[in-house]
């Protein structure tokens, strides 16, 4: 079974450098200092790394409630990498950026 | 069930669980680091029970703080959009709302302005009201409130269903979480006993706050009790004529009897004071800062409302300012955010004011940031002094200008007086001071142009005082046309002096070699390119040389092209039979970009 997964990271990591559009959904509530910071970070890791070929949707579960279950999230904030699959949940602030980059293989573990 | 689809079927299962239990332990992780605000839906009900605490609530400084981390955990967990606090009285007889609330848009004001206190002898109109009547989880829909200002409030909100979850502490409610959401549907069994497993695991740490801010309070009382006794004892004495005892050394820091002096001394500042929690929440706001921002009182509008609410601006008055730029929200991030001009216009200054903000993390004793605050100053006055100052210094250095301008001029004519005396005694630079002449009075026209009322060079005005004065220099005759949307363009000023002299030196030419028949001069747009024509006839039989480049050019010429920017401008020559035509075209790059002055230039 491990092959197939590495060939799927791998994949992962080719898109990052070949121009496939990553979509990221980050699930918030409200705007706390927590939420505001994982933003900011969102915003500066994807400037740094996925420059133009990202999409990043914000999710307030304070207006969307319902969207928490419907997309299996435990806590917020929770940042989602629905493309390029296979998806991937990272919890947290996302101010550890090393962790995030490893979390969403744009950075070799 | 054959035995490999059993196995199919508990491989699935294997690996949902894993993939469960691999995204508990991150959620885990998370919460050690203090990264998580809230937990949302369950991963059983282990995660619940284990890590509640970890969020924050039994490490919060106050009771209000505890019971906002449990609403937020709460409204977060269950889906619910808005949730305020009410705290039991000590005999149970009676609930007052608490200043805890979290969640909710800007409308959600309107529920914290009504009534503050429910009796347990009305309990029967109200859900909070009853949850502490019967220590159960109360459900409600907006309709069935009393009616009455809080249904009248709820109703403008636009929410629909509601819960109360008493709190209970040994048997005895102690608070009621009452909590609404716009969808109007029954939450299910789930949600409830979810909230209730949460108000259950959290109420007695929230509770512990409420009492150790009680013996606080308690301890604060007697201590000013033992002071005022203590001054007592120091007049009694001083009264019966004995030496005063020593007074205590005194405590110079802020302590607890400062704290009803905080309000007044806050509003006597002359800026306006900010504060917001580690929430974002706006705890404190002066009166002068409630007086700049408009009539909003500021703590009743959540801080990600205040750009559009109170209409604030970058310095430029035209950005609209963002929720991250905000100086208050910077602060809350831990930056320190020094002197930045805002621009804030609304409904109360539809005029608008400048404002200069500055703002700083405050920190606890221990360094933990605790929130914010921001000072605000209302600078329109000062900003509409300064421009005023800085219109009056333009004006007199454009005034200055224009004299340096004149007496550059008056030199010239001085320089050409003098040139011409020593010309009557030294024959010989007569001809020398013939060519010089007019370039040196091309020269000062430009100075005296300068010297007029806007300090500018027009296209206009100088062809057409460069042309009189070779007229009037030499006896030649000439016609000037300038079209009308090109007499007022302004010259940039390095090529204002060139222009000048490359004119005159094309106007002698053309009175050397013309016939004595005026000499045309005129000035059209060709696209977005100006040209100059200045042209002359000879006379029948004289023979025209050709000046484009065929090697014949006179020194005069020579100057023309020398002086005429290369890459901004060309010069070409025609003729056509006996007239000769000189060309100069000028690339829009020549003119400056301001406007022609009002009336246009003659």
């Amino acid at each position: 079974m491990a092959a197939p997964r590495q060939k799927k990271e791998a994949g992962a990591r080719r898109g990052a450098s070949t121009g496939t559009t990553w979509k990221l959904r980050l699930y918030v509530a409200g705007q706390t200092p927590r939420s505001v910071a994982a933003i900011a970070n969102l915003e500066m890791i994807c400037q740094q790394h996925l420059e133009g070929r990202h999409e990043v949707e914000v999710v307030d579960l304070l207006k969307n409630p319902k969207l928490a279950r419907d997309h299996q999230i435990l806590a917020v904030p929770t940042l989602v990498r629905q493309l390029p699959e296979p998806a991937r949940k990272i919890i947290g602030d996302l101010s550890n950026v090393e962790r995030v980059l490893v979390g969403l293989e744009l950075h070799p573990a | 069930m054959d035995t490999d689809t059993k196995l199919t079927d508990l491989s699935r299962e294997n690996r949902r669980l894993a993939i469960e239990l691999a995204e508990t332990r991150d959620v885990l992780r998370a919460i050690r680091r203090g990264e998580v605000d809230a937990l949302v839906s369950s991963g059983g009900d282990a995660l619940y029970g284990i890590q509640l605490a970890a969020l924050g609530i039994d490490k919060a400084e106050t009771y209000v703080d505890s019971l906002v981390l449990l609403l937020r955990q709460i409204c977060v967990a269950g889906g619910w959009q808005y949730g305020e606090a009410w705290a039991a009285s000590s005999d149970r007889q009676s609930l007052h709302r608490t200043s805890a609330w979290y969640g909710g848009d800007s409308d959600a004001i309107r529920l914290r302005e009504c009534i503050v206190r429910v009796l347990l002898e009305d309990a029967d109109g109200s859900v909070p009201g009853k949850a502490l009547k019967t220590g159960k989880t109360q459900v409600a829909l907006a309709e069935d409130l009393s009616a009455g200002e809080r249904k009248a409030a709820v109703t403008q909100c636009g929410f629909q269903t509601s819960v109360a979850f008493p709190v209970v502490v040994a048997g005895q409610v102690t608070a009621v979480l009452w909590l609404w959401k716009k969808e109007r549907e029954a939450p299910d069994h789930s949600t409830l006993a979810q909230g209730e497993s949460i108000v259950a695991g959290c109420g007695a740490m929230v509770q512990r706050k409420r009492e150790e801010e009680i013996l606080r309070f308690t301890v604060g009382e007697l201590e000013t009790a033992v002071r005022e006794r203590a001054r007592e004892v120091a007049r009694l004495t001083r009264e019966k004529g004995q030496p005063a005892p020593a007074p205590p050394p005194r405590d110079v820091s802020f302590d607890a009897s400062h704290v009803p002096l905080l309000r007044p001394m806050l509003d006597c500042m002359s800026e306006g004071v900010v504060v917001a929690d580690h929430y974002g929440r706006v705890v404190q706001c002066n009166r002068p800062a409630q007086e700049i921002l408009g009539d909003d009182p500021p703590g009743s509008i959540s801080l990600n409302l205040w750009p559009d609410v109170y209409g604030m601006y970058h310095a430029d008055r035209v950005t609209r300012l963002d929720y991250e730029d905000m100086p208050l929200v910077k602060a809350l991030r831990g930056l320190t955010v020094d002197r930045t001009e805002i621009f804030v216009r609304n409904g109360a200054c539809p005029e608008g004011r400048t404002l200069e903000m500055a703002a700083r993390p405050i920190a606890d004793e221990r360094g933990a940031q605790r929130g914010a605050v921001a000072v605000l100053e209302d600078v329109t006055q000062r900003r509409s002094m300064d421009d005023g100052r800085l219109q009056q210094a333009l004006a007199q250095r454009d005034t200055l200008l224009r004299e340096v301008h004149h007496r550059i001029k008056n030199n010239l004519a001085a320089v050409i007086e003098l040139l011409l005396r020593h010309t009557r005694d030294e024959p010989k630079f007569q001809k020398i001071v013939e060519q010089v002449e007019p370039q040196l009075r091309a020269i000062a026209i430009v100075h005296g142009l300068k010297a007029g009322t806007d300090n500018a060079v027009r296209l206009g005005p100088l062809v057409k005082a460069v042309t009189d004065n070779i007229a009037r220099l030499h006896g030649a005759k000439a016609e000037v046309t300038i079209a009308d949307t090109l007499r007022g363009l302004r010259l940039l000023e390095e090529e204002s002096v060139p222009l000048a002299l490359v004119l005159n030196e094309l106007l002698v030419n053309a009175r050397k070699h013309g016939d004595g028949a005026p000499v045309e001069v005129r000035a059209a747009p060709d696209g977005e390119t100006v040209v100059i024509t200045v042209a002359n006839s000879v006379a029948n039989g004289s023979r025209v040389p050709d000046l484009n480049g065929g090697g014949a050019e006179g020194q005069g010429i020579s100057l023309v092209r020398s002086l005429l920017p290369h890459d901004r401008a060309s010069l070409e020559f025609e003729n056509a039979g006996d007239r000769v035509s000189a060309i100069v075209r000028l690339a829009p790059e020549v003119f400056g970009d301001d406007p022609a002055p009002p009336g246009g230039a003659a």
